[in-house]
């Protein structure tokens, strides 16, 4: 039966050609947006890596949270560095890093911070040591595999976030390590002590000479991990009454960033949806016109002792290997597009999507494509099981 | 063999059931049903192959009482009993002459039987045609094989309807020839539907066929 239908699919090439085209652009689509809002919301869950709070200057919180957890927006501006002792003197808060921004290196973030960093995301060493005095860098995995650096060997900065700034050319940094992959911002970014970009900074804006007492010290960022539930009801009021910081908890700004990027899902999903509908109704128009062209097959079938319902069911296995090759290559496109969507992501050193892996969710996409075959097929099925095979066997037509 | 008494059969809306007068056909005889259009032939031949349920009577097909046969029943017995060469031969134009032989199989839920298959290509002088489609064979080689495909399961009935139907005259001999020799080497039964002049002459000169004339 299966040969036969698969026989009579092919027997109209260019129909069945087209409505493959038409299954497997919304299949891939309806995969694409399953898929890469999964992996997007996996990568966000997997940089937040248990981080409660952000600490910044005043301003968009969105944009702290941006800065602080994902890297991928400018800080609001510093603050104190006096903020962090006063934040660990909290007995709410489990534990506060600080992060200072303001270089890069080749497009790839420069934090000083301290190891507690890179605890946070439980990230090991691939090769060599952490830091342990200023001026000594930790390269995050791609960070080495996109720099060609070496344990050893130096480089200097360069002003500001994004490629192009006034290099920093007398204060070379020294690669003491290289950090085993772990999927996470760390990867993208050059870490080092707190006190090199003071000395950085520092000697950039008054000299060498010039150095600031440690009250006048500056950070920018601070990354809160609480001690207990009830922090996030007191914590982000207490650092918002604080003069000059603003809190953003991570959690509820990446739902409200799931939010929005959810409108140009939800309009991609549509644009799938409208694609099947499409499908399904060329399906059910090509079915339709098969059972009549092949009435007298069908009808020769029954003659030769088929049951009315197995002939039906050849109809709709027609449709359902139809929709089992488009389940297939609309998998395989929707991957193969978001392959694509983490490539021109990790060219542009923004957001990395989530581990692959086949989601939960792409089971809907075969069943989807199974449920649509079967909605198009149902009523040139029953034609094809109500046939009159007396008439069509007799007549000459 | 074959075998009907009371037989009638009644379409919805019409004003009176068709009736059939009693017949017997003794087994080694074959049958030329013949009549008019609306006398009810085509009628017989689909309660013969099983296609329309016995209302009223009795019918008997290779020993099988048709009347009271559940659909499924029907089915399942036209598809061991019957072989049927139809008016227009219906060979599937998506399928070679070899996937054509294996419908027949396949209509019964059963695998393809090539063996078969090419026994009856070559008695019927077609071998070297499976690989062919329809639409490559000529008219004597599409008849051929549509006899092939009725003889496939080993019918004890084999039914051919008009067969003779848009044929000239030597295709039509030919044709009549084809049937009754399948149907000795098979030992079927031949039931022919006709109402051609041709074959009506052909039949009545032999002895092993009997006529109903309806």
């Amino acid at each position: 039966m299966i040969r036969l239908a698969w026989k009579y699919l092919w027997s109209s090439p260019l129909t069945t050609a087209l409505n493959l085209l038409l299954l497997t652009l919304g299949l891939a689509a309806v995969t694409f947006v399953l898929r890469a809002s999964a992996q997007v919301e996996a990568g966000l869950r997997r940089d937040l890596a248990g981080i409660d709070l952000v600490v910044g200057a005043k301003g968009s919180p969105m944009q702290i949270m941006l800065a602080g957890v994902f890297h991928l927006d400018a800080p609001t501006g510093n603050i104190p560095l006096a903020t962090l002792e006063l934040l660990k003197r909290q007995p709410l808060v489990a534990q506060a890093v600080p992060l200072s921004l303001g270089d890069s290196f080749r497009g790839y973030r420069i934090v000083g911070t301290t190891p507690d960093y890179v605890g946070l995301y439980g990230a090991t060493l691939g090769q060599g040591a952490l830091w342990t005095r200023p001026m000594q860098a930790v390269l995050g995995a791609e960070v080495a595999r996109a720099s060609g650096l070496k344990i050893g060997d130096r480089f200097a900065g360069s002003h500001g976030l994004a490629e192009g700034g006034g290099a920093h050319g007398e204060h070379p940094f020294e690669v003491v390590g290289v950090l085993a992959e772990s999927g996470s911002v760390l990867d993208r970014l050059v870490l080092t002590d707190l006190a090199s970009v003071w000395e950085v900074h520092e000697a950039h804006h008054a000299g060498a000479a010039h150095e600031e007492a440690d009250e006048a010290r500056e950070t920018t960022l601070i990354l809160v991990r609480y001690r207990s539930p009830l922090a996030a009801v007191m914590l982000p009021r207490w650092v918002n009454a604080q003069d000059g910081l603003q809190s953003a908890a991570p959690a509820l700004e990446t739902a409200r960033l799931m939010r929005l990027v959810g409108a140009g899902t939800e309009v991609l999903r549509g644009f799938g949806i409208v694609l099947l509908a499409a499908a399904g109704l060329s399906v059910w128009v090509a079915l339709l016109h098969a059972v009549r062209a092949r009435q007298g097959d069908l009808a020769m079938l029954r003659m030769l002792g088929a049951p009315a319902s197995r002939v039906a069911a050849l109809i709709a296995l027609e449709a359902l290997l139809l929709a089992g090759l488009a389940a297939v290559l609309g998998l395989a496109a929707g991957h193969g597009l978001v392959a694509v969507l983490e490539r021109l992501l990790a060219e542009r050193q923004s957001l990395r999507l989530g581990p692959l892996g086949v989601s939960e969710a792409e089971w809907l996409v075969p069943l989807l494509a199974c449920g649509l075959a079967l909605l198009a097929a149902a009523w040139p099925a029953w034609r094809a099981y109500r046939l009159d095979v007396t008439s069509l066997l007799q007549a000459p037509r | 063999m074959l075998a009907w008494q009371g037989l009638s059969h009644h379409y919805a809306g019409a004003e009176a059931p068709i009736r059939y007068a009693d017949f017997t056909l003794g087994a080694g005889r074959h049958l030329l049903l013949r009549g008019a259009s609306g006398s009810g032939k085509s009628t017989l031949l689909a309660l013969l192959a099983g296609l329309l349920r016995v209302q009223q009577g009795e019918l008997s097909v290779a020993g099988s009482g048709l009347a009271g046969m559940s659909p499924r029943a029907l089915d399942a017995w036209r598809g061991a009993t019957l072989g049927v060469v139809p008016q227009r031969l219906h060979l599937s134009e998506a399928l070679t002459v070899a996937e054509n032989l294996a419908l027949p199989a396949l209509a019964a839920g059963q695998g393809a039987d090539p063996g078969r298959a090419a026994e009856l290509l070559a008695a019927l002088d077609v071998a070297g045609l499976a690989a062919r489609r329809p639409h490559q064979l000529s008219v004597g080689q599409a008849q051929r094989v549509a006899l092939a495909r009725a003889l496939m399961r080993r019918p004890r009935l084999l039914l051919a309807d008009e067969p003779s139907a848009s044929l000239d005259d030597e295709h039509t001999l030919h044709m009549l020839a084809l049937l009754l020799d399948a149907a000795e080497r098979e030992g079927c039964t031949l039931v022919i539907a006709s109402h051609d002049a041709r074959v009506v002459d052909a039949l009545n000169a032999r002895q092993d066929v009997a006529e109903v004339m309806l």
